[in-house]
């Protein structure tokens, strides 16, 4: 008998342990509280969650504000070269052509096509992150994101800073919507399987290892920004 | 690592006479465990909440042979694979085979009790593969050669200065009494070990079955580097991780942090279903999810079952007032603690591990703190029980001749009228003018008169008192 078979024949062979265990609720309690859905107060508590964690978040109008936010802070963190997904999942029209101009080389990291070593030891090199994301959760400062073509882990993971832009609409009051969401898109929950991983990153790397004395960047990013984005006449 | 459960008395006077090792478990424990109480009690339906991770759980374990198929369906079904072990040699032994066939020579490795509880670590030392332990805590733990105090914070017991020293004599790191300067080091010294990894590992937080999906929580950020950068990613996971589906996660997913480190949410909730998908950029190629019982399917059949529902948050451990005093290394295994004192004589052995169902008050204060409100004093208790019965035949030969007399009226009217007689005769005037018994000669029972004295059974017995007086 394989270990696989001799494994289930055992948990089979034992009775069913909490027939009494209550059946799955039809509506979950969610963990956390946020009366106001208003989009200012949703914005508002995420920025605080996030400040709480040690991360900024950057409410922008429009695609210009926005631009101009992410050069700035590429800027400040004299960012040379910067790690990024495909600019077609940031929403922001033009960044790739500004950050160009502003001399800062961009690299997509695929260590699957052409020299893979040379390739890490440059990303392992760049002082920014940049990334959109598929969702983010207010109540607990959390961004989601998922990998797809030009959606890639290593630069929301790789550079000691991140920076990503989300748009309004991709704010959701917690990671329970994100799933109710999904649910409702598809009862077998494609919207996870359709990717080989996602994300929930909520605010910088951090450990207390040392005395729970709080570090932030430990491996991940130590420095944070989200940058919302609500359209140029909300 | 090495069992010495039941040298438990022993460690645990050495470790109360540590003075720098009591501080460090002050510090730490009051810390998570007021932190935890804190963050539990912003929540308005803490107790609905914890009531709802708990049932999450539950029903896990009541479909477990039916959430694991669906896990292996989902995996192998997109092209990731999956491998049972009974034990935790086998288990070792996927690994090896894996590293064999990929030929894989340098791995970096995310936080996992599992991978301890199997001695995973020297045996591929022995096969010639280096594994970086990734986490800070258990970086610090594999340079010291040692093994972590605790499910979380794996060296609570440490000193910032013994960090230090340890970090100049064998890292060579320049003189610092800055914690966060240790930790910049140890980012620059792990940095290429990333980039150069062959393999990644992991442990598993959670196994969602319906979607075949591993989900690693770290706060570094090693765990998410550790599987992305590398070409192929090996998860080694217990079985008992599953959880039907993505509802129960998100509570569960929350419940954990707050109890564990009082955190809202860890940073990184890392979510893996398998290898890399067409035309995504990076993350490994390969995927493995070894699944290890080890002992599992054997409390799984057991009254303990319940205990399978841990998820390995710690927070029994910083409310116990034993392990805040004696600390982790003490309980002589991997699993430290309340759930340690119950899962390390499930696993190994209730002999193996004979004090530690003892190592503690029974004062509730780990079921109080568990976000899935296990029962751990009532399965201690049992342990205890059951350990009654592998230790002593006489006690128990005894007990069952005692059920006899007491459950026959004529053997317990004639035992009894034996035992007052007895008792009388031997029964000597105390210091009070008392009749007493100072010693009784009776084998193992007379050893209860060596702190107090026993009385003589009264003369007359109820049964005829009430004969006689009965109107």
């Amino acid at each position: 008998m394989s270990s696989r078979d001799a494994i289930l024949a055992k948990l089979r062979a034992a009775r069913r342990p909490f027939e009494d265990a209550p059946p799955r609720p039809s509506a979950y309690l969610p963990v956390t509280v946020q009366d106001d859905l208003s989009t200012d107060a949703l914005i508002e508590r995420f920025s605080a969650e996030l400040t709480r964690l040690m991360g900024t978040t950057l409410v922008v109008n429009g695609d210009d504000e926005a631009r101009a936010a992410v050069i700035d802070l590429l800027k400040k963190h004299e960012a040379k070269r910067i790690l990024s997904w495909d600019f077609a999942h940031i929403p922001v029209s033009g960044l790739k052509e500004a950050i160009e101009s502003a001399g800062i080389d961009i690299l997509y990291p695929e260590p699957y096509t052409g020299d893979r070593e040379a390739m890490l030891h440059l990303a392992e090199g760049a002082q920014v992150g940049l990334t959109g994301a598929d969702a983010a959760a207010a109540t607990t400062g959390t961004l989601i994101v998922t990998t797809a073509p030009g959606k890639g882990r290593i630069p929301t993971i790789l550079p000691p800073v991140l920076i990503s832009v989300i748009s309004l609409d991709q704010l959701l009051p917690r990671i329970e919507s994100w799933f109710a969401r999904l649910r409702e898109a598809d009862p077998k929950m494609s919207g996870i399987t359709n990717s080989a991983n996602f994300c929930l990153i909520t605010g910088p790397s951090r450990t207390g290892d040392i005395e729970m004395e709080l570090i932030l960047g430990v491996h991940g990013p130590g420095t944070q920004y989200v940058v919302i984005k609500k359209t140029e006449d909300a | 690592m090495e069992l010495t459960s039941n040298q438990f008395q022993q460690s645990a006077h050495i470790a109360l006479e540590d003075i720098r090792l009591r501080n460090a478990l002050d510090r730490a424990t009051g810390n998570a465990d007021g932190r935890r109480r804190q963050v539990m009690a912003e929540l308005p339906h803490a107790a609905a909440l914890r009531q709802q991770g708990r049932a999450a759980r539950l029903r896990a374990l009541n479909e477990l042979p039916e959430l694991l198929e669906q896990v292996e369906a989902q995996i192998t079904g997109r092209g990731g694979h999956v491998l049972w072990a009974e034990t935790g040699d086998q288990a070792v032994q996927h690994v090896l085979d894996i590293c064999d066939q990929h030929q894989l020579k340098l791995g970096v490795k995310s936080k996992s009790m599992v991978t301890e509880e199997i001695n995973l670590l020297p045996a591929l030392e022995a096969h010639g593969i280096e594994m970086i332990e990734t986490d800070l805590g258990e970086y610090i733990v594999q340079v010291s050669e040692s093994h972590p105090s605790h499910i979380i914070m794996p060296v609570m017991h440490m000193t910032k200065e013994q960090i230090r020293d340890l970090f100049m004599d064998k890292l060579a790191m320049p003189h610092t009494n800055d914690a966060g300067d240790m930790t910049r080091f140890i980012r620059g010294h792990l940095r290429n070990k990333y980039l150069e990894a062959d393999f990644g590992m992991s442990g598993g937080n959670f196994l969602i079955a319906e979607t075949g999906t591993v989900v690693v929580v770290t706060n570094e950020g090693n765990g998410r580097l550790s599987t992305s950068m590398p070409k192929v990613h090996i998860a080694v996971v217990g079985i008992e991780k599953v959880i039907p589906t993505w509802e129960d996660f998100a509570t569960l997913i929350q419940l954990l942090p707050r109890s564990a480190t009082g955190q809202r949410l860890s940073v990184y909730g890392n979510a893996i279903s398998g290898g890399r998908r067409p035309g995504e950029p990076d993350g490994p190629d390969e995927f493995y999810l070894v699944l290890v019982d080890n002992g599992r399917t054997n409390i799984y059949a057991s009254e303990y079952t319940e205990a399978l529902a841990c998820i390995r948050c710690g927070a029994c451990l910083n409310a116990c007032p034993v392990y805040q005093n004696v600390g982790g290394h003490s309980y002589g295994w991997v699993y430290p603690g309340p759930i340690g004192s119950i899962v390390t004589p499930l696993l190994k052995g209730i002999e193996n591990a004979s004090p530690l169902p003892f190592a503690s008050s029974l004062c509730g204060a780990c079921k109080q703190a568990c976000p899935v409100d296990i029962d751990i004093p009532d399965m201690l208790l049992k342990l205890r029980r059951d350990l009654q019965h592998v230790q002593d035949p006489m006690i128990r030969a005894g007990m069952k001749g005692f059920g006899f007399a007491f459950s026959n009226p004529l053997l317990y009217q004639v035992g009894g009228k034996a035992a007052s007689l007895v008792t009388n005769m031997i029964a000597k005037n105390s210091a009070d003018g008392e009749k007493t018994i100072a010693d009784l000669p009776i084998p193992f029972i007379g050893n209860w008169t060596e702190s107090r004295d026993f009385p003589p059974l009264a003369k007359e017995s109820f049964h005829a008192w009430w004969k006689k007086n009965r109107k």
